[in-house]
């Protein structure tokens, strides 16, 4: 026994950018490399298998095939303690987004066939790793930042919890909040003409930052870009069953316009589900059980109006019929 | 049963001076009121009638409430429990 504790890193259906971090992580931090021993992760070392016992799995990436599946299974089984890493293993990500589409649908339209024989099988949906199995911690944010990936390998070697913060995205914003005088919202990304130092949400765009939880430093909404939310929904919205994205974000928005956020509350969710598309409060966490399972549903809203787009179902057709014709 | 008063906090390094808890305040007179210095101040706490509406309007959950009523689910006597299960 070295007395190191074993980590694998089991990569699903992603575009990697975790397990970067990952490796990142570990370069930057000396003391975790004495600490840990890497036994698989296909990025680093040349281990086909996976080992019976693992002290600590990461899984990264959404599950889509079955052979992913069955590969979250196995490290469930093996590991003492699996951390979901990066939003599409904690939410559905950017990847969960494919379930706007039937996958049979979208085989049809770039393949010209439902299904490969070579091919791996597809699941009917895309699925959150974190929704499928119990995991015990919980990694957000697209990419997770490096500082987030050491705190918790570190808190896990010496034994300790991990500490949570509670707050979150406005906290870090130098934006100053201001009451908002003519409940309006304007579509679209601010322009050059929004203004640098007033929230977002005061000059009527949609900024995702009040509702999503902390730890990012808040760049994007430094640089002129509202929040869109990649770091998950804040843990109250996420426990509770009450609280939604919309509803959370409609109750802040209805107070700082001077309206009651009780009685004043439908017409507000109504003007903001008019201006934005549904899927906009959803980018990143479109497949994500938790947030399908609210009893308003305004996820699944989101789903099921676009699947019936037409517009969308009418390009997916075209592009059937020209990739049937091209064989 | 002692009646315990609430305390209400606010974090004020998380706080945005947005002033949602001044507007959203359900108490008659209203818990808070704005300070000096732009920040919210707790200026009636015995006000408080802890519905806390204050919580989800808050942009970033930065107020507090400590000694906050608990409920309390009320577990029959082991006695009586080990009766109604000789009973079945």
């Amino acid at each position: 026994m070295t007395g190191k504790l074993t980590l694998a890193l089991i990569p699903l259906s992603g575009c990697g950018g975790c397990e970067v971090q990952a490796l990142r992580a570990l370069a930057l931090h000396e003391d975790l490399q004495e600490r840990y021993e890497i036994v698989y992760w296909p990025l680093v070392v040349e281990e086909t298998r996976l080992p019976e016992k693992i002290d600590v799995a990461i899984v990264e990436g959404l599950v889509r095939t079955r052979e992913n599946l069955e590969m979250l299974r196995e490290a469930r089984l093996r590991s003492r303690t699996l951390i979901a890493l990066g939003s599409c293993a904690a939410w559905g990500g950017i990847g969960g987004s494919a379930d706007s589409f039937n996958p049979w649908l979208s085989m049809k339209a770039i393949y010209g066939r439902e299904k490969i024989e070579e091919s791996a099988e597809m699941l009917p949906r895309a699925y959150a790793a974190a929704d499928l199995v119990p995991v015990d911690y919980v990694i957000s944010r697209c990419p997770p930042p490096v500082e987030h990936i050491a705190l918790a390998l570190r808190a896990i070697a010496e034994g300790k919890r991990v500490p949570v913060a509670d707050s979150t995205v406005c906290s870090q914003c130098p934006r100053e909040m201001k009451p908002i005088e003519q409940l309006e919202f304007k579509p679209g990304l601010p322009g050059p003409d929004a203004d640098p130092n007033t929230c977002f949400l005061s000059q009527g765009y949609l900024c995702l930052g009040s509702v999503t939880t902390v730890g990012c430093g808040a760049p994007c909404p430094r640089h002129g870009i509202p929040c869109f939310g990649c770091g998950g929904p804040h843990l109250e919205i996420a426990e509770r069953r009450d609280m939604d994205i919309v509803t959370a974000l409609a109750r802040k928005i209805a107070t700082l316009a001077g309206l009651d956020p009780a009685n004043d509350l439908d017409k507000v969710v109504d003007m903001l589900l008019k201006t934005y598309d549904p899927r906009r409060f959803y980018v990143f966490t479109f497949a994500s059980q938790v947030l399908r399972r609210k009893p308003h549903g305004y996820a699944v809203h989101a789903l099921a109006s676009t699947r019936r787009n037409p517009v969308f179902v009418k390009r997916l057709e075209e592009r059937a019929r020209f990739a049937q014709g091209e064989e | 049963m002692p009646v315990q008063t609430v305390t209400i906090k606010i974090r004020v390094d998380r706080c945005k001076k947005c002033l949602n808890c001044v507007r959203v305040c359900t108490a008659f007179d209203g818990v808070y009121e704005e300070g000096p210095d732009g920040y919210p101040v707790v200026a009636r706490p015995e006000e408080c009638v802890q519905c806390l509406i204050c919580h989800t309007v808050c942009p970033t959950n930065a107020i507090v409430h400590e000694n906050y009523r608990k409920t309390m689910l009320i577990n029959p006597d082991e006695a009586i429990v080990q009766r109604y299960r000789n009973m079945i």
